[in-house]
């Protein structure tokens, strides 16, 4: 029983019974109709994605007989993680914000796949390897993802065209894409922006480019300073220089609000670039497709030509909890979303990458209508060696916002770089600490 | 003296009953919490006062967080004011009236979603209504939720616009000054404003007091919107303290460090409440404790 | 200034004011009635063209609303019912009867509103499960049976402002204290009364942290739940989003009708002597 519960029982059984001498319902057992085993699925979709994702588990219900899975959707990871704290969670889930793998993981609350994966003849190459990679965390594996999504840039040729730059020829380096930012940016009669390179974009994108660590995979030392990163940050900021200043380009790009759909800046040409997911070849058949866009790796550093063929990869991760009752059943699900069948199916309506190697040569995925050709080639770039994600670990969401956090202060001004990252590794490493204390309860003063 | 007490036990147990029951344990859990490294996920460590320690040394958020906070107070006096002259202005037998009261309540019905995406319109940099009316003006047109100046100014205005719900408080109160007490104004010859300042204002006071401590409880709680909008964004300018303490809550899982946040938020709570309250005895007119 | 002008003085303040606070409902209205590719343009455009009524049906179909209007009825008329029924009588013990304890009682109780519900969240949580209560609407209504501080506060502030001499006289005739309560407090109150149901209606209605956190099967969901998982991860579909928001404030707009007919100047004091 989690400690919590007991905490909580006692006191409460007493005041029960002076209180409220009356039985109440009670929690739903495993239920089994005509034989059929139910699980329990908590997914994170809501509105037309939910649809969608129903559309799979109808599918697998319909082929799989023995049992029935059923779907509560609109699932944050908090609801999770209080159902995990109750002793009561579903028999599979996913994880809303891949970040919080790591602390799931770290605490116990997941049931490691590495035996049910090489049982049942998975092997890891036939995955792309980001896809699995940010499944694992101290060398085991906890989720499996379902489709990933993927990070490019995407650049509007007919921007690039008034520029007067080469519509075939996008940044291939930062160094460039900064001269690139200068030309494209355009402002109108009243000296006020008209158009911006490149769409702010977020701040781990640009760290993920430089390729730092963030840990010592050795001594675990939280490694925020990195000389990498910190050039990471200065560069966020010289592309901000170049297209007018962070105050001029923030105040433009706040103006964007939630615009989507047809109004969304990029589509408009109101933002030239953006680092952004492949959901957008759907969304621009859907809403314009006259808008004539470029999808190419994110450019990398002129000093770190290894780095060239980076895109950021991640999401929709299936995680079985530790004490999961239909610990089977639940795997075989997870297995049959790594089929052909399973990957095309979701990924034709959902628009996800599939995470399936053997999936990423699907011609009706990508052939056809023009967008789908785009599509496949978010799915070429996937696979790169040099698709990155965090890393999972226990501090991971601190981690990231810690990072937003020293960007935009380097942005506004308050810190340098070199300022910014060094409070990020002192904050980080405290919490850190924290966690490598997790021996025996000591209790300290 | 006995006797009384039961009868005031009897008339305050339903509410003491669900004390008792649904708030006590919780309450002193927190209280426990506070002390430890508690995980979530994992069983709580005793750690004695180091998260508050860690807490007060805090300069890079938690001190920002709270002095954000603290800049939101100075919204309660603006909203005092316009509530009870908005509730003045509705209170009156006028044709239309029942339409006119709803028009002025819709800003605090309309869905936290829909109310965010308007005011993001409203306060675009660019095109926004606001800044398009200062230009005219030929004023400087501040860049608002992307200015770490102006992000505060920003969601204070925008929360202006929902004293609806304060102002049908204040107009209940007003059905409830007796009429007796105007007409004896009246004949002594009162202005209007002397009316409101001698009649008006001491007979809603116990209601300008409640909103007031609901004003102070709310604020030092305020949440919803920059969690909607900003997400303490940019660069920290509205990051309050429930959302930081949201933060560690829900996604650092340092549910220790959120306890004891939010024991320290409660003892600032109670002092300024404390504070009101005794100021209460100097402005607060109670008919019914003659 | 002349009699006759004042009236027509306060209509063109009420209308010029009453038009910006207007500005968000209508917003959200015209927004409902637009087609989706002119949901965003450089200026508002207030009046949609064309007016596009079918993002209505469309935006209803998009989850059971029947359904889900039926839940979200189930407990805002528990939690109402509950609140008023529960609040009026501690407000009475905290505004009307002098006895030791009272206030500090009565502070203990401000105190509880004092902690930020994010960290009370999981240990009440808990405590429902213990009672197996979750997976139902029990966690949602019964505490509303056990009287909320807010409405009890409110309400003893109300009790405070009516004269203490209409009590003594009812007193001095031989009522005792629950006849003073529901014959003379609480027809005096209607107003007050009124408002507090409003505003436990509000709460329920919107509510949408709360059952998230307690129901466990799409079946028992809520309008509000329905609402919010309207915003997918990348959609784009503010049309649809304020289609439903109208439609899920309508019942609200009734609420605040129904309560503020009992704001008529003069009904509220005829137990009163002049």
């Amino acid at each position: 029983m989690p400690p919590l519960v007991r905490l909580v029982r006692f006191p409460f059984v007493f005041l029960l019974t002076a209180f409220l001498a009356v039985p109440f319902g009670c929690t739903p057992t495993p239920k089994t109709d005509n034989g059929k085993v139910r699980l329990r699925v908590w997914s994170m979709w809501g509105g037309d994605e939910e649809k969608v994702f129903r559309r799979v588990l109808d599918e697998y219900n319909r082929t799989h007989p023995h049992v029935y899975l059923e779907n509560l959707g609109s699932v944050d990871d908090n609801k999770t993680v209080r159902a995990l704290v109750a002793g009561a969670p579903p028999d599979l889930f996913t994880i809303a914000d891949p970040s919080n793998l790591g602390a799931l993981a770290a605490n116990d609350a997941l049931l490691p796949l590495d035996d049910l994966f090489r049982d049942s003849g998975l092997s890891t190459d036939a995955f792309t390897r980001a896809s699995l990679s940010q499944c694992r965390f101290r060398g085991k594996l906890y989720a499996m993802p379902y489709l990933v999504d993927c990070i490019v840039l995407l650049y509007n040729k007919q921007s690039f065209r008034d520029a007067g730059l080469d519509p075939e020829r996008p940044p291939r380096t930062l160094e460039e894409m900064v001269e690139y930012c200068r030309k494209l940016t355009v402002r109108g009669p009243d000296g006020r922006l008209k158009r911006i390179g490149l769409r702010p974009p977020e701040a781990i994108n640009l760290l993920a480019i430089y390729g730092g660590r963030y840990f010592d995979p050795e001594t675990g030392t939280i490694t925020a300073t990195d000389p990498r990163h910190i050039e990471a940050v200065a560069m966020y900021q010289r592309l901000m220089e170049a297209q007018g200043g962070n105050e001029a380009v923030e105040s433009f790009a706040q103006s964007f609000a939630n615009q989507q759909g047809s109004y969304n800046p990029f589509y408009l040409g109101q933002v030239a670039m953006t680092f952004n997911g492949q959901w957008n070849t759907w969304w621009i058949q859907k809403y314009k497709p006259d808008v004539e866009y470029g999808i190419a790796p994110l450019p990398y550093p002129e000093k770190y030509p290894e780095r060239a063929g980076t895109v950021w990869l991640g999401g929709n991760l299936f995680c079985i909890p530790k004490e999961g009752r239909h610990v089977r059943e639940a795997w075989e699900f997870l297995r049959w979303t790594q089929t052909p069948e399973a990957q095309h199916l979701f990924a034709d309506t959902i628009h996800g990458v599939p995470n399936i190697r053997a999936s990423l040569a699907d011609r009706s995925l990508r052939t056809g209508e023009p967008w789908r050709e785009q599509f496949g080639k978010f799915m070429d770039l996937s696979d790169s060696p040099n698709a990155t994600h965090f890393p999972p670990m226990p501090v991971a969401m601190l981690y990231l916002n810690e990072i937003t956090n020293a960007v935009d202060a380097v942005r506004y001004g308050r810190k340098t770089p070199e300022g910014a990252m060094r409070s990020v590794g002192t904050r980080v490493r405290k919490e850190m600490d924290r966690y490598r204390t997790d021996g025996p309860k000591e209790v300290t003063r | 003296m006995k006797r009384e007490m039961r009868l005031g036990l009897l008339f305050v147990a339903p509410w003491l009953i669900g004390f008792l029951l649904f708030t006590v344990y919780p309450v002193l859990a927190t209280l426990y919490l506070s002390f430890t490294d508690y995980r979530v996920l994992a069983p709580p460590r005793w750690i004695g006062w180091d998260n508050y320690r860690e807490l007060l040394a805090d300069t890079e958020t938690f001190w920002p967080s709270l002095f954000n906070t603290l800049y939101l107070f100075l919204e309660l006096p603006a909203a005092l004011i316009l509530g009870i002259l908005i509730a003045l202005l509705l209170d009156r037998n006028l044709r239309g009236m029942a339409w006119y009261r709803t028009v002025f309540y819709l800003p605090s019905i309309v869905p936290v979603l829909a109310n965010a995406m308007l005011w993001l319109w409203l306060l675009n940099p660019e095109y926004g209504l606001i800044n398009s009316g200062l230009r005219a003006l030929h004023l400087p047109a501040p860049a608002w939720l992307a200015s770490p100046i102006w992000s505060k100014p920003a969601l204070i205005l925008m929360d202006l616009w929902a004293v609806g719900g304060s102002m049908i408080i204040y107009l209940a109160a007003l059905q409830g000054v007796p009429s007796s007490l105007y007409e004896a104004a009246s004949l002594d010859g009162a202005s209007g404003f002397a009316k409101f300042v001698n009649v008006t204002l001491p007979g809603i006071s116990p209601v300008i007091f409640f909103n007031l401590i609901m004003g102070v409880i709310g604020t030092f709680q305020y949440f919803t919107q920059t969690f909607v909008m900003t997400r303490g964004g940019p660069d920290k300018s509205t990051l309050f303290y429930a959302l930081y303490l949201y933060q560690n809550a829900f996604q650092y899982f340092r549910m220790g460090t959120a306890c004891a946040m939010a024991w320290l938020l409660f003892l600032l709570t109670l002092a300024a409440t404390l504070f009101v309250f005794t100021s209460s005895a100097r402005w607060v007119y109670y008919e019914g404790e003659k | 200034m002349k009699r006759h002008l004042r009236p027509i003085l306060s209509h063109a303040l009420l209308l010029g004011l009453g038009l910006l606070f207007l500005t968000p409902f209508a917003f959200m209205v015209s927004t409902s009635l637009k087609l989706q590719g002119k949901v965003f343009t450089e200026t508002i455009e207030w009046l949609p063209n064309p007016v596009v009524w079918s993002n209505y049906p469309e935006a209803l179909g998009n989850f059971p609303f029947a359904l889900y209007l039926r839940n979200t009825l189930v407990i805002c008329a528990g939690v109402v019912l509950g609140t008023v029924v529960s609040a009026a009588l501690p407000a009475y013990g905290f505004a009307r009867l002098r006895w030791k304890g009272r206030d500090t009682l009565f502070f203990l109780m401000l105190a509880t509103i004092m902690l930020p519900s994010q960290v009370t969240q999981l240990p009440i949580f808990l405590t429902f499960r213990t009672l197996h209560w979750t997976g139902t609407y029990l966690p949602l209504i019964v505490p509303a049976f056990f009287g909320n501080a807010f409405s009890i506060f409110l309400l003893r502030q109300f009790f405070l402002t009516i004269p203490q001499e209409l009590s003594d006289a009812a007193r001095i005739d031989g009522c005792s204290e629950w006849g003073i309560f529901t014959r003379i407090l609480l027809p005096l109150s209607q107003p007050a009364l009124a408002t507090i149901a409003l505003f436990a209606f509000m709460g329920a209605w919107t509510d949408f942290q709360g059952p998230l956190i307690y129901v466990h099967d799409e079946d028992q969901y809520t309008l509000a739940i329905g609402l919010a998982s309207f915003l997918g991860r990348y959609n784009g579909q503010w049309h649809l989003l304020m289609a439903a928001a109208t439609v899920v404030t309508l019942p609200l707009i009734v609420a605040f009708f129904l309560a503020q007919r009992t704001f008529i100047r003069g009904i509220a004091m005829t137990g009163m002597k002049g």
